[in-house]
């Protein structure tokens, strides 16, 4: 069943780590719905992102998501 | 301090002093315009670097890839901007399904110049990063050590893959010193490395270990699948000797060939599409399933909904993404498979079985009679099979076969008759399937493992794909074998034409140039085998060469590849023949 899901990344500052964080929902064919980039300090950032997935697709992005390097943190919740 | 700290050097010489400071030795690549000052400071170290010149950069990938294979170790690949770094593409995509550690360097214009449409100039960036583990650009040449310390860092660890490093003009020419610390670098990347911790963390999960042991002690009918993550952490005696201890038959997956001594007692031959008939049987069976460094792909599993329908399922894996992905997991193990085989075995307990190794038996001793010799017979108009020249090939180099495959049918009939007795001796594209992958991955296996006997096999239609690589094999003298299975189709569509597409035939037959008059145009000796008696005398030729090899093959041009678990299908629908 699909929910509305709330991310919020942690990570390195970077286009390419965006890049990296929504070519897997591209990939996951999941659509995201709000996404929010702020660069906390000079290599620092957090990536909010909401968007609507099955449970079992959304673990497997965040999954994915915490295999990037640059990231340093995840944490997700339904909402 | 070495002397370099204090030393301006120009980028392209930082690059190529960061890469042997990494231990690499050889190159695969193919030089064009804004790569030409990396190529010019590789001129002069020409004795340090063993560049091999490719004719394609497709080749240049798939030959770091065969290398990194062969090896262990990080095969390295160049090319130029634009067309050069898109011509990188489909082998990245290759390796990051295979988990090959590999870094691939493409230049890019100078940065000043970036987004402009400049000549030459393709976002490579934008392009790699869904098929890569990692990928950076370096703008300046003050980052190219730390960016080269981390790249073969991420390229090697947790679950290996590509990183590709896009090397702008202006960073190649600039100058800056050598001065970062490796060490720290790397240990900095440890500290962020969130997925390692885990990993870290699933190494002391010793209650889940002892909780997997309890579940395979107590099992009667319990089965261990090695995949690739066997080779690549290097447990095969660990496997084997769990194997062996808790009397427990094993079984690989396509990637997984050669983790295995074929010749252990144990052994059943591989699970999947078209994998052996114990295997795929035994899966059906059993009620414990541990899998060591697989990932339960469609092509093990067909219908996910019918896969292993009696069994409790333990999967040892590094990557945390590739739990419950394509089947429920009910024991997932994460971290490195030689930490975890290795904490399992002191307790793991013999257990008779003898009931289920009698049934694997017995499925095993009717593929032996009743399937594998229909194969391996010649036709009515007395045509060799694939099966009969894959078994030729295997039992003419024993031991030291370093089997590199194309795809398709001669990958499939090249898993399914030939025997390994050593780690790392078979080399397939699986995941991607790359048609083309053959020739260039076994020049790199070759220049990685000279001592080794390394075969390439081919269908006309994946041979002709790169083997514009022969000016390589001919330029730089290597002894590759190169058997080419002509059966004038694109055998393994022509296959599923015939089977779930009416028998229309569409676009699937090949004219094939003179292979003959091609071999003797790049000076590679050649055989035509016909017959039995043309593929004894051939292999033995080929066997005997000490240069590279063209053996083509005429075999029956409408084979099909059996046994075969439809696309889709359950593993217990596996059918046996084309009846």
């Amino acid at each position: 069943m699909s929910k509305k899901y709330s991310l919020l990344v942690k990570g390195a500052s970077g286009t390419h780590v965006l890049s990296r964080i929504t070519s897997l929902f591209m990939k996951n064919q999941v659509i995201i719905d709000k996404l929010d980039y702020t660069n906390i300090k000079t290599d620092a950032a957090q990536f909010s992102i909401q968007a609507i997935s099955d449970e079992k697709r959304m673990n497997s992005i965040v999954n994915q998501i915490n295999n990037i390097i640059e990231i340093n943190n995840v944490t997700v919740k339904y909402i | 301090m070495s002397k370099e700290h204090n030393t301006l050097l120009q980028g392209s010489e930082i690059f190529l002093k960061s890469l042997m400071r990494e231990g690499v030795d050889t190159i695969f690549g193919y030089p064009g315009g804004a790569i030409m000052p990396l190529y010019d400071t590789l001129y002069s170290y020409s004795n340090e670097l063993n560049h091999i010149l490719v004719r394609h950069e497709q080749g240049a990938v798939h030959a770091a890839q065969g290398y990194a294979r062969a090896t262990g170790k990080v095969g390295v690949c160049f090319a130029t901007a634009g067309p050069g770094a898109t011509n990188f593409i489909t082998g990245i995509t290759d390796a990051r399904m295979d988990n090959t550690p590999i870094i691939c360097v493409t230049a890019q214009v100078n940065s000043d110049k970036l987004g402009t449409d400049f000549f030459q100039e393709a976002d490579i960036m934008g392009l790699s990063i869904p098929i890569t583990k990692w990928s950076f650009q370096i703008t300046s040449a003050s980052q190219i050590e730390e960016v080269l310390i981390k790249a073969f860092y991420i390229a090697t660890s947790g679950r290996p893959g590509p990183v590709l490093i896009s090397f702008t003009r202006n960073a190649q020419v600039e100058m800056a010193k050598m001065e970062s610390n490796r060490k720290a670098v790397i240990n900095n990347l440890i500290d962020r490395d969130t997925a390692s911790k885990k990993i870290l963390q699933g190494a002391n999960i010793s209650d889940k270990i002892y909780q997997a042991c309890s579940m395979l002690n107590a099992a009667k009918k319990p089965l261990i699948i090695a995949g690739q993550g066997v080779l690549i952490s290097h447990c095969e005696k660990t496997v084997t000797e769990m194997s062996q201890k808790a009397n427990i038959p094993v079984v690989t997956t396509l990637l997984g060939l050669s983790a295995i001594n074929n010749d252990f007692k144990n052994y059943y031959g591989n699970v999947g599409m078209h994998g052996h008939l114990a295997p795929n049987a035994m899966t059906q069976e059993a009620d414990v399933i541990i899998s060591v460094g697989m990932r339960f792909s469609d092509r093990v599993i067909g219908n996910p909904n019918d896969y292993a329908p009696h069994a409790k399922i333990i999967q040892i894996d590094i990557d945390n993404a590739q739990f419950n992905r394509n089947i429920d997991v009910d024991l997932p193990l994460l971290g490195d498979a030689a930490q975890i085989t290795k904490a399992m075995l002191p307790h793991m307990e013999y257990k008779d079985r003898s009931d289920w190794f009698n049934y694997a038996d017995s499925v095993k001793a009717h593929e032996d009679h009743d399937v594998i010799p229909e194969q391996l017979k010649a036709t009515e108009d007395n045509r060799l099979t694939m099966g009969a020249v894959m078994d030729k090939i295997s039992k003419t180099f024993k031991e030291n076969l370093l089997l590199v495959s194309d795809v398709g049918q001669n990958q499939m009939f090249a898993a399914r008759f030939s025997k390994f007795y050593k780690p790392s001796s078979w080399i397939t594209s699986g995941g991607l399937g790359t048609m083309g992958f053959g020739l260039p991955a076994a020049i790199g296996a070759k220049m990685g493992q000279p001592e080794r006997d390394v075969v390439a096999v081919m269908g006309d239609g994946g041979f002709q794909m790169n083997m514009q690589e022969l000016g390589t094999i001919m330029q730089n003298r290597i002894d590759v074998k190169i058997v080419i299975l002509n059966n004038t189709y694109l055998g393994m569509v022509r296959q599923w034409q015939e089977l779930f597409f009416d028998k229309r035939y569409s676009f699937t037959h090949l004219m094939n140039p003179d292979f003959e008059k091609l071999a003797a145009a790049y000076g590679i000796e050649y055989f035509r085998a016909t017959n039995g008696k043309g593929l004894e005398e051939g292999t033995e030729k080929m066997k005997a060469s000490k240069s590279a090899f063209f053996l083509e093959v005429d075999v029956e041009e409408q084979e099909n590849v059996f046994p075969m678990i439809a696309p889709g299908a359950s593993v217990s629908d596996i059918m046996e023949s084309q009846s």
